[in-house]
């Protein structure tokens, strides 16, 4: 059997390979094994993304489920040739954002999250790097976290979703934009706002 | 470039989003203006703070998710089975029918039709057929038909180039339940990474296996392949991405074996800057010096 050729750079991790493009054809004929090996380069990612907007295992399990049923149920309408991740992070960004606007209209805040081990912890607390750290730096660091919160609090969901994609998923603004349905530009202005709100709620800390 | 515009792109600068020409304008400005340069160190402090409250989800309840996920995806592939019996009475009953019910069906049914149906079936305990049972529709004709999955085992023998023994182990490195199995296949199968569908299936395993212990024994397999360009894709993803410092540092150690300075130096900058792991930290900034690279990300 001919050896397929394999992407040449890391860069080339971005693109679409041609195994994908196959499991993708074979989902949209209603294949969900295919579907669920497709999706498994990215899951972990959008559950990271729900985990970390909305501070809440529960809510991130719940938009986890839906954001994929809705991409399974919309594979017809997904192009081969289209990047799989910013259409799975597109439909989980806006499953999310739903939650957001919800969850602010209800003045709900959220009650648990997982440390870096996955152990749920109070929300308002940071996991410790050093566990072995002096009780006065432990306590400096929760009041830390603490102000973190409350300041990003303070963004609206769309400000906090930007900055979620760009600080902890590494994402260029011009792909967070695509898949907001915006430009570039108007990703960097709300990225730029988000981080202007959280400096002046901070002041005081930096 | 003044005080005001420079400020103004710090947030930027931070996350590589700015343009050649409005970098290099902030560095000049950054080397002859202490007060900016101050609300610069305080940028990052507030940056590097924001890096610490990131949350990863645990193994487990990605695990639970994919299973919720599996069970849902199985009911959304029959939906028209689903809503053919919902119309029909008897086929409501038939849902609502308890295991013990079902078994009194299947014994029927296993009475009136083609003897597609194990005629051992009433003997099976009730608990042990519902969990048997993969689906029930009703043909137009009134016929009722059960899929009942049968589960019997088998061993089977054969040297490791085998094909069909490699095929097994292919299929429990990727989907058995169990990951004290995959990590059997996995450990089995290094002996025959050079294969291209012996890589593939390790490269699955490295990126996907919800197990660290499977993703690390892949990771050992992978070791004498680390120039194969393909490989150092999934370790650089595993790199940026996986939850398990272990697995992790096995990566970094793996990439940086091989120096190839123009794959490298973007993303060691990039994991130097957001990695927590000390150890994984200190071997990207040794990597990078020894690349002759700048430890900055701009």
């Amino acid at each position: 059997m001919a050896a397929e050729p394999e992407p040449a750079t890391v860069e080339e991790a971005q693109g679409v390979s041609r195994e994908e493009a196959e499991l993708v054809r074979a989902a949209q004929r209603g294949d969900t094994a295919a579907f669920e090996r497709l999706i498994r380069a990215y899951d972990r990612g959008v559950l990271r993304l729900a985990l970390n907007l909305l501070r809440s295992v529960e809510d991130a399990q719940e938009v986890y489920q839906e954001t994929f049923l809705r991409a399974y149920r919309s594979l017809s309408s997904f192009r081969a040739d289209s990047n799989i991740q910013t259409w799975l992070y597109r439909i989980a960004s806006n499953v999310c954002l739903d939650y957001l606007r919800k969850r602010k209209a209800r003045r709900e805040s959220p009650v648990s999250g997982e440390d870096g081990e996955g152990v749920p912890v109070p929300l308002l607390q940071v996991p410790e790097r050093r566990p072995e750290a002096d009780p006065e730096r432990v306590l400096a660091n929760r009041r830390l976290a603490e102000r973190l919160e409350q300041a990003l609090a303070g963004l609206t969901p769309r400000e906090r979703m930007v900055f979620e994609l760009r600080h902890y998923h590494g994402l260029r603004l011009r792909t967070i934009g695509a898949m907001m349905g915006a430009s570039e530009e108007a990703a960097k202005t709300c990225l730029y706002r988000a981080t202007q709100k959280l400096r002046s709620a901070l002041r005081d800390l930096l | 470039m003044n005080c005001e515009g420079t400020r103004d792109l710090l947030p930027l600068y931070l996350y590589g989003e700015l343009t050649f020409e409005q970098e290099e304008a902030l560095h000049r400005h950054l080397e002859q203006c202490p007060a900016c340069s101050s609300e610069f160190e305080k940028a990052r402090a507030l940056h590097e703070a924001l890096d610490q409250r990131r949350l990863e989800p645990a193994p487990e309840t990605l695990a639970a998710c994919r299973r919720e996920l599996h069970r849902r995806l199985a009911a959304e592939r029959r939906p028209f089975a689903w809503r053919f019996t919902f119309a029909r009475p008897a086929a409501w009953a038939l849902r609502l029918a308890s295991a013990t019910a079902l078994a009194a069906l299947g014994f029927v049914v296993g009475r009136w039709t083609a003897p597609t149906v194990d005629p051992g079936l009433p003997g099976v305990p009730a608990a042990a057929l519902a969990t048997a049972i993969r689906f029930i529709e009703q043909d137009p004709d009134g016929q009722v038909r059960i899929g009942i999955e049968e589960r019997r085992q088998r061993v089977l023998r054969g040297r490791l180039a085998d094909p069909a023994i490699q095929q097994w182990l292919l299929a429990a490195a990727r989907d058995a339940a169990d990951p004290a199995l995959r990590l059997d296949s996995v450990e089995l199968l290094r002996a025959r990474a050079e294969e291209q569908s012996v890589r593939r299936a390790l490269l699955e395993a490295v990126e996907q296996d919800p197990n660290p212990g499977v993703r690390l024994k892949a990771l050992e397999a992978l070791k004498p392949f680390a120039s194969d360009p393909a490989v150092r894709v999934a370790l650089a993803r595993v790199l940026r991405s996986d939850e398990n410092p272990g697995v992790r540092i096995q990566a970094i150690d793996l990439l940086v074996q091989q120096r190839r300075r123009d794959e490298l130096v973007g993303l060691l900058q990039e994991v130097i800057h957001r990695e927590e792991n000390n150890y994984i930290r200190l071997r990207c900034r040794q990597a990078l010096e020894e690349l002759n690279a700048s430890v900055g990300t701009f």
